[in-house]
């Protein structure tokens, strides 16, 4: 083991705590606590170190134990933490004996905890594990730890190549004069060509196709799909022209591998910066994609989606969207009555997709005849 | 050796991050990791067939850094079990004669506690912690996600703690 000797990559900070670790190097004086001695002489932080003291590095916790004035409540929290877990003692001890007090073996733990590549566990041993999770802080914690997994390409296994030198002289670019000459002659060309496919399409007459999906960036990505944004809710003569346009909502999102099921809750806000959301369903299926129940009705709305993989629920996010009327985009809808019945659907497609209903509008498009372009505009994300 | 080393050290502290913040404690923990793993593959336990070396290494990290921790542990507080006792890595968790009385000083004041607590905290604290019931249990009777209810009985146990904390500076400044 003649290697020099070891220092931490930055890659590995330690993930959801503090960020000390983000440049580690070896010194000893730069890697003092986390919090200094004087940060809990500030009330709020003391405080806050005190509701998460179960959270806290032996070294902090050593401090605030030590603190005359905070030291005697840190025991007192950590007293009633006991009290609590002595009664899931006694209850397990009631209900399933005294064997659920011996801690699992660390394989057993991480098992439960799901780590990488984690192996199944018999529903009941999940559940004792479960249960002894509620009298036993460490084994807790322990599994805890397994919550934040490291990025797969280390697990599965590193690259081949050793990784470059992480200090590399930025490289200097240089251009030669003759390249900058043939810049002004090139950017009149690529203007040339723009104007001319410009003018073409506006030339030539168009015939109603599949809208593209649209581009989107940062929150408004992700894995929730449909719907998003505005959803309309139809007057009776828009129902009777689209009858889609009534159906109950078909809620997507992206199919997430090792996906056993999903869980889809919907959420109608009770208006007000502080009012609750009213839960008005929620169903696990085995599809990426759930149909409401309820029928329509305007109103702000959230959905929420889990996905669960090997027994584990993990969140993919929420999304808003809202359920109105809208009087302009019914009467253009209105007005496709006298397009011919091959082309009214299609027209009122990208007419809803245009106004930003494109979860309307896909509703829609799935009415019409399965074909190649049909299918390429339902396959489309929106995303990056 | 210093491929290895070099190749593995990352996904080594990955693990090792997660139990230890102190550098020095680190470096030994890392130390102790890395030969307790060429010890195991000498031993030929990795089974290709069973899964990637990189998730085998990191398993065989995280059972060895509980381990470790548990002797740590054990180290720190002894406990002393006689011969023939059917637990002998766990103390019997319920209070001696000598401590009743704080016991049910403390047991007031969780009580009280868990009273200023909202029904739902409260039922989710009653359900652990005296119903003994799973995460399963808790979830499928409230009608949450697993991920719901591991994430509301935190919150349910820090809003405890903030009651707590409450009556505990009102008993300070009414001494």
């Amino acid at each position: 083991m003649s290697s020099p000797k070891p220092e931490i990559p930055d890659q590995n900070a330690p993930f959801q705590r503090d960020s000390a670790d983000e440049s580690a190097s070896m010194n000893r004086e730069l890697n003092g606590p986390r919090s200094r001695p004087d940060d809990l002489r500030d009330p709020h932080t003391a405080n806050d170190a005190l509701l998460r003291w179960d959270e806290l590095d032996e070294q902090l916790l050593r401090m605030l134990s030590e603190d005359p004035e905070r030291g005697w409540r840190l025991r007192k929290l950590q007293d009633a933490d006991g009290w609590l877990r002595r009664r899931a003692t006694e209850a397990a001890r009631k209900a399933v004996g005294p064997a659920l007090l011996i801690c699992p073996p660390p394989e057993d733990l991480y098992d439960f905890g799901q780590g990488p590549g984690a192996n199944l566990l018999t529903p009941e041993r999940r559940a004792s594990i479960d249960r002894h999770l509620a009298t036993c802080l460490e084994c807790e914690r322990f599994v805890t730890t397994l919550s934040t997994a490291p990025p797969s390409p280390l697990v599965g296994g590193m690259p081949e190549e050793a990784p470059a030198p992480i200090e590399r002289a930025a490289p200097t670019i240089t251009v030669p004069r003759r390249r900058l000459r043939l810049v002004p002659v090139l950017a009149t060309a690529a203007a040339v060509v723009v104007i001319f496919f410009g003018v073409r399409s506006l030339m030539t007459p168009a015939a109603t196709s599949f809208p593209e999906g649209p581009l989107l960036r940062g929150a408004a990505g992700g894995p929730l799909l449909y719907p998003r944004e505005r959803v309309l809710l139809p007057s009776a003569e828009v129902a009777a022209l689209f009858p889609a346009l009534n159906a109950p909502l078909r809620f997507e999102v992206e199919p997430q591998p090792e996906a056993d099921s999903y869980r889809f809750d919907l959420f109608r806000h009770e208006g007000g910066a502080f009012g609750r959301d009213v839960k008005l369903e929620g169903a696990a299926v085995a599809a990426n994609s759930f149909v409401a129940r309820a029928p329509r009705e305007a109103g702000r709305f959230t959905f929420e989606v889990w996905v669960t993989r090997r027994g584990l629920d993990q969140r993919l996010g929420a999304r808003d969207f809202q359920i109105a009327t809208d009087a302009a985009l019914e009467s253009d809808l209105l007005a496709l009555r006298t397009a011919p019945e091959s082309e009214r659907t299609l027209q009122a497609v990208v007419l809803l997709h245009e106004a930003g209903y494109v979860a309307d509008a896909r509703e829609l498009a799935r009415t019409l005849p399965e074909s190649p372009d049909r299918d390429r505009y339902l396959s489309q994300s929106p995303g990056r | 050796m210093e491929a290895f080393v070099e190749r593995y050290r990352s996904l080594f502290y990955h693990c090792i991050s997660q139990f230890e913040n102190d550098h020095s404690a680190r470096e030994d923990l890392f130390q102790d990791i890395l030969l307790y793993v060429l010890d195991r593959l000498d031993q030929g336990s990795f089974d290709a067939e069973r899964g990637s070396f990189g998730t085998w290494l990191y398993r065989v990290a995280w059972c060895r850094c509980v381990d470790l921790k548990r002797k740590a542990g054990a180290r720190r507080n002894p406990k002393l079990t006689p011969v023939g006792d059917s637990f002998p890595e766990r103390a019997d968790g319920r209070p001696g004669p000598g401590d009743e009385a704080g016991d049910e000083e403390v047991g007031d004041l969780v009580r009280r506690g868990m009273s200023a607590l909202d029904d739902e905290e409260r039922a989710l604290l009653m359900m652990r912690f005296v119903d003994d019931k799973t995460i399963g249990e808790i979830s499928e009777a409230l009608s949450i996600s697993l991920e719901q209810t591991k994430y509301r009985l935190k919150r349910a146990s820090t809003a405890l703690r903030r009651v707590l904390l409450n009556d505990l500076a009102m008993e300070d400044a009414a001494r």
